[in-house]
């Protein structure tokens, strides 16, 4: 081989090819929901807190408000549309502070002696017996109403989960035969950990946390709607849903809305995740071209 | 300094897993510079555990292994990283032993990055090293999932060779293939071992595989070697009971292969003396008492039995009739 081709040589993988269409459908939507994010003020017809007490709770397809108007008259597809900042704000945030620090702790977890890792995994268990939101109530409780404090309890909250999955993959690694040839061939923990390790976790790890948005967004929902994440006038999902309550036998349609959205985004969430696992995983890729 | 007469000399290794068994029981193993050195045995007599000592993967009980001339056993840090690069490993199943998630040229690269070799460097040496193999170029950014059995160890040679090493260790290296494929890796390992002047220690439990690259044979039963000698005459003068059963256990032409009866004891609560005598047909009471010290029967050749002088196993049909 010629000295010149073997400075071109690459030895990456050529990148994949394209992704399936239902993949590229999900990743539009979310691309439509950032979209909304920054274009929310432009596309909503009024704003998140003009109301009109002479027209309060208009149903569905009323004139001039597409999806009616809550209690203060306010437009509630307005607010639904400049809600999605925070919303997914409050879903996106805490996962990507969990999947950081919580990837760290699992991987080191992972890769340290027995001790350590029971010592890091079973104080991991006491957080995760608890259920999800119950624990987030009482971080959020203990920190004060505010969406801050709110995403800082997601965070916490989501930290263990991640970690668990992380450490079990790597656990799971540890007895693979290529980590022992690398083991064998003198090199450090640290390069087996960047080289060999994180590698085989990225996908598995990405696909959880796209998993953990929809639940992070319907957890911050749930805190805004118990008064401990955004506070009122603020357009914010949980807190409509909160706010329709008041309405709920009168005007049922309020609450819909709100519901509908958090249920459909976290279930967009989910369904991406699921099609990053078979999109990620090298041994469903064809041949190389 | 003069050249130690052997790469490696392992003496009284003894291998006890925390379980109490005892995998290695007072094992002599040497291999010379450049020599393939075959290791035979059925399964689970501890041929791994002795391979993954070489290794350094498994912490003998007690006995000394010097890797040229040098304690390996005593070493750690730097020196055992430099000592590694000398001393390689091909594993059995090449499916788990490349990483599904690096193409077949960072898997083999990596074991140049972990030495500090340079970037430049590092690529020329791998895409010569995977020529070496028989793996074309073009493949080098495929992963492991997109080859073929055969070709898989071929690359696990190449990342082996690739820190141009003196002694590999091939635990079961061709177990996992076909037979036709078999004989290709086996013919490439021959070839390698010509021109790169490598030293293998080459285990089996296949004595067809060992007897085709060896230039010596040591046949092991329950966590002892039992015989050693040159490949050409364990093959053709056997002087051990077990080796004996090993040729007869191999199928030929037109002829019924004779199993081993029974089976191996448990290394737990190994039998007193021989080992093998639980399943010998030649066993006397004095097996019971033998304190396994080996007999020399010929230059290199040595065999651990009490019957040698009174046994004349020479061909492998008087085994077969028996
Ligand atoms: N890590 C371990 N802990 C406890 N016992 C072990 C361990 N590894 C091996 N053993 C036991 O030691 C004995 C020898 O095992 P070893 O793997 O060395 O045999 P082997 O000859 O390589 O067998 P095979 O042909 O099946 O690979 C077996 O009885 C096995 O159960
Ligand atoms: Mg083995």
């Amino acid at each position: 081989m010629t000295s010149a081709a073997v400075l071109t040589t690459r030895f990456r993988a050529r990148r994949r090819p394209t992704w399936a269409l239902s993949t590229q459908v999900l990743l539009a939507l979310v691309v439509l929901l950032l979209g909304t994010v920054f274009l929310g003020s432009v596309i909503a017809p009024y704003g998140a807190t003009d109301g009109d007490p002479a027209n309060r709770l208009l149903g569905f397809g009323s004139a001039g408000h597409l999806l009616g108007t809550d209690g203060q008259g306010r437009d509630i597809l307005s607010r639904l549309i400049l809600g999605t900042r925070l919303s997914l704000l409050t879903g996106i945030i805490p996962v990507l502070i969990a999947g950081t620090v919580g990837s760290a702790v699992g991987l080191c977890a992972g890769l340290a002696s027995r001790l350590v890792n029971t010592l890091i995994m079973r104080t991991l268990d006491v957080f995760y017996s608890f259920p999800s939101i119950l624990l987030a109530i009482g971080v959020a409780a203990a920190l004060g109403p505010s969406i801050k404090n709110a995403i800082i309890a997601l965070s916490i909250v989501l930290i263990p989960p991640v970690a668990r999955i992380v450490e079990a993959e790597v656990v799971a690694l540890r007895s693979a035969a290529f980590m022992k040839v690398a083991e064998c061939s003198g090199a450090s923990r640290f390069l087996i950990a960047v080289r060999h390790v994180v590698p085989n976790i990225r996908a598995p790890l990405v696909v959880y946390c796209t998993t953990l948005i929809g639940l992070s967004i319907v957890d911050a929902a749930g805190l805004s709607f118990l008064g401990l994440g955004a506070s009122p006038p603020t357009a914010e999902w949980g807190l409509m849903l909160n706010d329709a309550r008041n309405y709920f036998f009168r005007a049922p349609a309020v609450a819909l809305a709100p519901a509908l959205a958090i249920l459909l985004v976290a279930l967009l969430f989910n369904a991406l995740g699921d099609r990053l696992r078979v999109e990620l995983d090298v041994r469903q890729r064809g041949a190389t071209p | 300094m003069a050249a130690p007469e052997f790469l490696l000399e392992g003496r009284g290794l003894t291998v006890t897993y925390g379980n109490g068994v005892r995998a290695v029981s007072d094992v002599d193993l040497t291999v010379r510079h450049g020599e393939i050195v075959g290791l035979v045995g059925e399964s689970g007599c501890g041929k791994s555990s002795l391979a993954n000592t070489v290794l350094r993967m498994v912490k003998p009980q007690s006995g000394t292994l010097s890797f040229n001339g040098k304690d390996l056993l005593a070493m750690h840090g730097d020196e055992l990283k430099a000592v590694r690069r000398s001393l390689q490993v091909v594993p059995q199943d090449p499916s788990t032993s490349l990483n599904p998630r690096l193409t077949i040229a960072q898997s083999v690269e990596f074991n140049l990055k972990v030495h500090g070799w340079g970037r430049r460097e590092r690529r020329a040496r791998v895409m010569e090293m995977l020529d070496r193999v028989g793996i074309p170029a073009s493949y080098s950014t495929r992963y492991p999932h997109q080859l073929s059995g055969g070709q898989l160890q071929r690359v696990a040679i190449a990342r082996a060779l690739v820190t141009d090493p003196s002694l590999v260790v091939c635990d079961e290296a061709v177990s996992a293939l076909d037979k036709s494929v078999q004989a290709q890796i086996l013919n490439l390992l021959a070839q390698l071992q010509r021109d790169l002047d490598v030293a293998f220690l080459f285990v089996s439990h296949d004595l067809t595989v060992v007897e085709h690259v060896s230039d010596r044979v040591l046949v092991m039963y329950l966590g002892r070697i039992v015989e050693e000698g040159p490949a050409t005459e364990i093959l053709t003068a056997p002087r051990h009971p077990y080796t004996q059963a090993l040729l007869a256990s191999i199928p030929t032409r037109g002829q019924q292969r004779a199993a081993i009866h029974g089976e191996p004891p448990s290394p737990v609560n190994p039998p007193s003396g021989c080992g093998f005598r639980t399943r010998c047909p030649y066993a006397v009471d004095a097996c019971a008492g033998y304190d396994n010290t080996p007999h020399a029967v010929g230059p290199d050749h040595a065999a651990r039995c009490v019957r040698l002088d009174d046994l004349a196993l020479t061909a492998p049909q008087a085994w077969r009739n028996s």
